[in-house]
């Protein structure tokens, strides 16, 4: 009977190889790294004044997400992961302020509440905020903070808000809720997707798509009026919101909007609500594999390719009459395996790419047009300790 | 450490030990079981005929088992006590279910995995019955086979054949892989066991139908015939991966499944001529299996036409063919099929060969022999019981005073009362088996297999006070009176730590009424996720707000660190991501405050098996604490 069995296993085998087989072949280039699957697409940057945070996976089956962090007058990045927690399901990540992140673990295997942990140190040390009491949703919008005030897109599409840094949660929108408001008439279902914090220290933007066709909607949530739909100057589907940065893939390429924090500066809400800075389309086929924050109000994409570009949004230019379109700079092939693009230091781009438990820091001063390799930092993954 | 799971060991000592000790004490039972019936049988005999006397053909009935029938019966007894002394191996209890049965059924249907599972669910809850079980069924059937010549005795035991076959098919070969791809008769479809189940079907038919052999003959090796047929059509299906020793660079499944039979642990000459087929099969993959095709083919063919003409001297080659094939594929393919430690079987070749051979043997005729006299015995020759003295020599004593039941037993041959011996044994391992499946819960040996022993202390148990998911103060002194299984968890583990409050859980519920008597206390390992706020998120999480005696206590890093000192608990945050390390450790603390035990409580897989193994083991030993002053 054994032998039986065993040719089953290896039957069982031949066909899971060729299954993998047909996965991998679906990957190519140096992002694949951050191409597998949805969740790689949480890989991500955010840029503050003061730090530049990246969230990336290593090693792989299960990944071990990592935060790494590089202050602004620093060129070198550290490893600043919180500790205690298994972080196999993802990181969300939201800074909050100009030294300060807040991060939701993502529950993986019996775990089904979200552990919440955040710095004002850089890093440097972390403590526990929250939890959440059911896991937050597998996108690298789905979390949102401003000062001791968070959002949290939960994974049923629930919306929680907290005005005390997590230590106590309400539910501002259940499933369905927003499709609900009048704000959604002739909307349909409604998907919510990112959150983010907007003009306004009391708006918090929830963005996704609308009805059954994936038209982005974005809506603005602000006591007392509830819930208003924003009309965005772009047409197409939503890729990110992320503190008032929107990437929208439109038939003409990927656009760039900001609308953010700090944004109140060049005139009031009711005004500049309607009036989103906006970058020219991006004429890039192909699905965008990550894609985040820079410093100075600008965005980066990386392509499954390996090609990437960059836009720095002009608030005078967009308030400019008539406002001129910012440009998208495309960047060098970048290297291979690189999961993350961020700031460097002095106006230069960061590739952080990931092989294994490795991650290597490449380069792209400002106006080379060749990447450098600057820092590799061995990440002491504990195989076997979690997933 | 959590997430550092320990997978269950079949090798484990206490599994090996147990399961040694179970098969001793059932021997025991065993070898009383035929002592005593021989004791009781000679002894009446002795009582009513005055003497021993022998059993000979006519007592046994005068009936000429045919020639066929009786390779069938002794072949298949055989076959079944090898299996059962196979099924004695020492890692069966803990390796079968897991290793070995689990893993046929993943290229089946659901359905079929769900029937499985149900036989492996029970084995996991039962190991040391269960494999006991399989031991002690499989001997007894192959000695009633080879004890049980004619009559009803004999029909009943090719029924049991035929009934534990099924049951082995089914939930131990997950029907032999028939609704699996790849199927093909080389590795052993279409099951070993469905081949005893067809023998035993063969040998419960009516003695009548034997008196004349050729008719059973015929049809065994028309269906040998058919089945020959229709596996060479399979094996020359193209696109099952059959005509390929090796493509893109991946071995074909002939070639896989010879290298995985020669990495299995066996004699060193037999591993190298299965290596060294299969470097042929993979040099000339196509030409391997066009032997193949073309020979189960002819053969197939030829014992179809032997049948259906009924030409014995057909028969005879296509059988010697088919056995020199198969036993070909016995060796260079299916590797004999019993070495590894986890073999159950010697697989599908030699009850082919000897279902083939059979048919032939029916169908050919039997030598003429001179007729030889038939050995009459005193006990044979005696006349019917009968009342009044004195009695002539040699005839039965004493009938009147002697009961008609001991008669009845004085005259039953030897045949049938190694046959009832033999039920006996098929009931030493099935009894417990079958009061163990009326048992839901799981046997502790399991866990105490994954945990190691317990140590067994009588210290007192340092007070500490720290704060409930409710808020509340509780100090390890306030709960005296009640026994405290005391362990240490990490809110945000996401493995270990869920699976061992599930544990206690379901000891809780074991425990029943003594629950009340009892308090189930966890103490946080985590120097960064302590607060109020996630114990008591972590006790929704798991379902335990409704248990009345569950405590989930914290309090400061500082007071956290000297309770995590005073009992040798060691938490670590690990870096990168990694769940924080602490040791996996059970105390159970009696009325008193008095350590009692402590014990590892380490999850291991973490499957409903162990799940259930370890709350019964946790149940057990509160209640152990309980139970002494």
């Amino acid at each position: 009977m054994r032998r039986l069995i065993a040719a089953g296993a290896a039957l069982a085998a031949v066909g899971a190889v060729t299954a993998c087989g047909a996965a991998a072949s679906s990957s190519s280039g140096s992002a694949a790294a951050a191409a597998g699957s949805g969740a790689a697409s949480m890989a991500t940057s955010l840029a503050t004044s003061q730090e530049t945070w990246a969230i990336v996976p290593m090693a792989a089956d299960p990944a071990f997400w990592q935060v790494f962090s590089r202050a602004a007058n620093s060129p070198t990045w550290k490893l600043v992961t919180p500790p205690g927690v298994a972080i196999n399901g993802g990181l969300v990540a939201a800074a909050g302020g100009a030294d300060s992140l807040s991060v939701a673990v993502r529950p993986s295997q019996d775990l089904t509440f979200t552990p919440l942990a955040a710095t004002t140190n850089g890093g440097n040390a972390w403590s526990a905020e929250g939890p959440l009491n059911a896991g937050v949703a597998a996108s690298p919008d789905a979390f949102a903070a401003n000062g001791s005030r968070l959002a949290a897109l939960l994974s049923d599409g629930t919306i929680e808000t907290s005005s005390d840094a997590g230590t106590s949660w309400s539910t501002l929108a259940k499933p369905g809720a927003i499709a609900a408001s009048p704000a959604a008439t002739g909307c349909g279902p409604v998907t919510v997707t990112s959150l983010s914090f907007g003009i306004s220290a009391t708006d918090l933007l929830a963005g996704g798509t609308c009805g059954t066709s994936g038209t982005t909607a974005v809506f603005t949530y602000s006591a007392p009026s509830g819930w208003q739909r924003l009309h965005l100057p772009v047409s197409g589907q939503l890729r990110r919101l992320t503190s008032g940065l929107a990437l929208v893939q439109g038939k003409d390429g990927l656009s760039a909007l900001w609308n953010g924090i700090g944004w109140y500066a060049y005139g009031p809400p009711s005004q500049v609500a309607a009036n989103w800075a906006t970058s020219a389309p991006l004429p890039v086929p192909g699905p965008v594999t990550a894609s985040g924050t820079l410093a100075g109000d600008g965005a980066w994409v990386l392509f499954a390719d390996g090609r990437a570009a960059t836009v720095s949004l002009s608030m005078r230019a967009a308030l400019s009459s008539p406002p001129a379109a910012t440009q998208w700079v495309q960047l060098p092939a970048v290297p291979a395996r690189t999961a993350v693009l961020a700031s460097g230091p002095g106006g230069a781009t960061d590739a952080l790419a990931v092989s294994g438990s490795t991650l290597t820091v490449w380069r792209l001063a400002s106006g080379q047009t060749a990447w450098s390799k600057v820092q590799t930092i061995s990440v002491p993954i504990q195989a076997g300790s979690s997933g | 450490m959590p997430g550092m799971n320990s997978d269950l060991s079949p090798a484990s000592p206490i599994l090996t030990s147990a399961f040694r000790s179970a098969l001793l004490q059932q021997w025991v039972i065993v070898a009383l079981i035929f002592v005593l019936l021989l004791i009781a049988w000679f002894a009446t005999r002795t009582a009513v005929f005055g003497a021993v006397a022998r059993t000979s053909r006519a007592e046994a009935g005068g009936w000429h088992e045919p020639r066929a029938r009786r390779l069938l019966r002794v072949g298949f007894g055989v076959l079944w006590l090898f299996d059962g002394l196979l099924q004695a191996q020492p890692q069966m209890p803990g390796g079968l279910a897991d290793q070995v049965i689990q893993p046929t059924a993943t290229t089946s249907p659901g359905w079929v995995q769900d029937t499985v599972n149900y036989g492996v669910h029970l084995w996991d809850y039962h190991p040391i019955q269960a494999a006991a079980a399989a031991v002690w069924i499989q001997v007894g059937i192959g000695l009633w086979l080879l004890v049980a010549v004619r009559g009803r005795p004999a029909r009943l035991a090719g029924l049991a054949s035929m009934g534990w076959g099924l049951i082995v098919w089914v939930f131990g070969e997950a029907f032999g892989g028939i609704f699996a791809p790849g199927l093909t008769v080389l590795f052993g479809a279409p099951g070993a066991a469905l081949l005893y189940v067809v023998a035993g079907a063969l040998l419960a038919l009516p003695e009548r139908t034997w008196d004349r052999p050729r008719q059973p003959g015929r049809l065994v090796l028309a269906g040998s015939g058919a089945f020959f047929l229709g596996m060479a059509l399979l094996q020359a299906w193209p696109g099952r991966g059959f005509w390929q020793g090796k493509a893109g660079g991946k071995l074909g499944s002939l070639t896989s499944m010879i290298a995985d039979m020669s990495s299995t642990p066996q004699p060193r000459a037999l591993h190298a001529v299965v290596a060294g087929f299969g470097n042929i099969a993979v040099a000339h993959g196509f030409a391997v299996n066009l032997v193949a095709v073309i020979a189960l083919a002819v053969i197939g063919a030829a014992l179809v036409v032997a049948a259906v003409r009924a030409d014995a001297r057909l028969a005879l080659v296509a059988v010697i063919a088919g056995g020199v094939f198969c036993l070909a594929d016995w060796v260079l393919i299916e590797d004999l099929g019993f070495f590894g430690g986890l073999g159950t079987d010697p697989n599908s070749m030699i009850p082919l060969i000897v279902l083939f051979t059979a048919g032939y043997l029916g169908l050919a005729p039997v030598p003429q022999r001179a007729a030889a006299p038939v050995p009459v015995t005193e006990a044979a020759a005696l006349p019917e019981p009968a009342t009044g003295d004195p009695q002539p020599a040699g005839a039965p004593r004493r009938s009147g005073r002697v009961p008609r039941l001991a008669h009845g037993f004085a005259r039953t041959p030897m045949g049938v009362v190694f046959g009832a011996g033999a039920l006996g044994v098929i009931l030493v391992g099935a009894a417990p088996m079958a009061l163990a499946a009326g048992n839901p819960n799981a046997d502790p040996i399991t866990a105490q297999a994954l945990a190691g022993s317990s140590a067994q202390f009588d210290i007192p148990a340092a007070n500490f006070t720290l704060t409930s998911q409710h808020g509340q103060q509780v100090a390890l002194s306030s709960l005296r009176g009640k026994v405290v299984l005391l362990t240490f968890l990490d809110p945000v583990c996401t493995s270990d730590c869920p699976l061992i409050a599930q544990e206690m859980k379901s000891a809780d519920a074991l425990l029943g009424d003594k629950a009340s008597s009892a308090e189930l206390v966890a103490v946080v390992a985590n120097p960064t996720y302590l607060s109020t706020a996630y114990v008591k998120e972590f006790t929704a999480q798991e379902n335990l707000s409704q248990v009345p005696n569950w405590l989930f206590l914290t309090g400061s890093l500082n007071q956290l660190k000297d309770v995590w000192h005073d009992y040798g608990i060691e938490v670590e945050n690990l870096p990168a991501g990694a769940m924080t390390a602490h040791n996996d450790l059970a105390i159970v603390i009696d009325a008193n405050g008095t350590i009692r035990q402590e014990l590892s409580d380490d999850p291991g897989p973490g499957t409903s098996a162990t799940k259930a193994s370890f709350a019964s083991l946790l149940a057990d030993s509160v209640a152990q604490t309980m139970s002494k002053p």
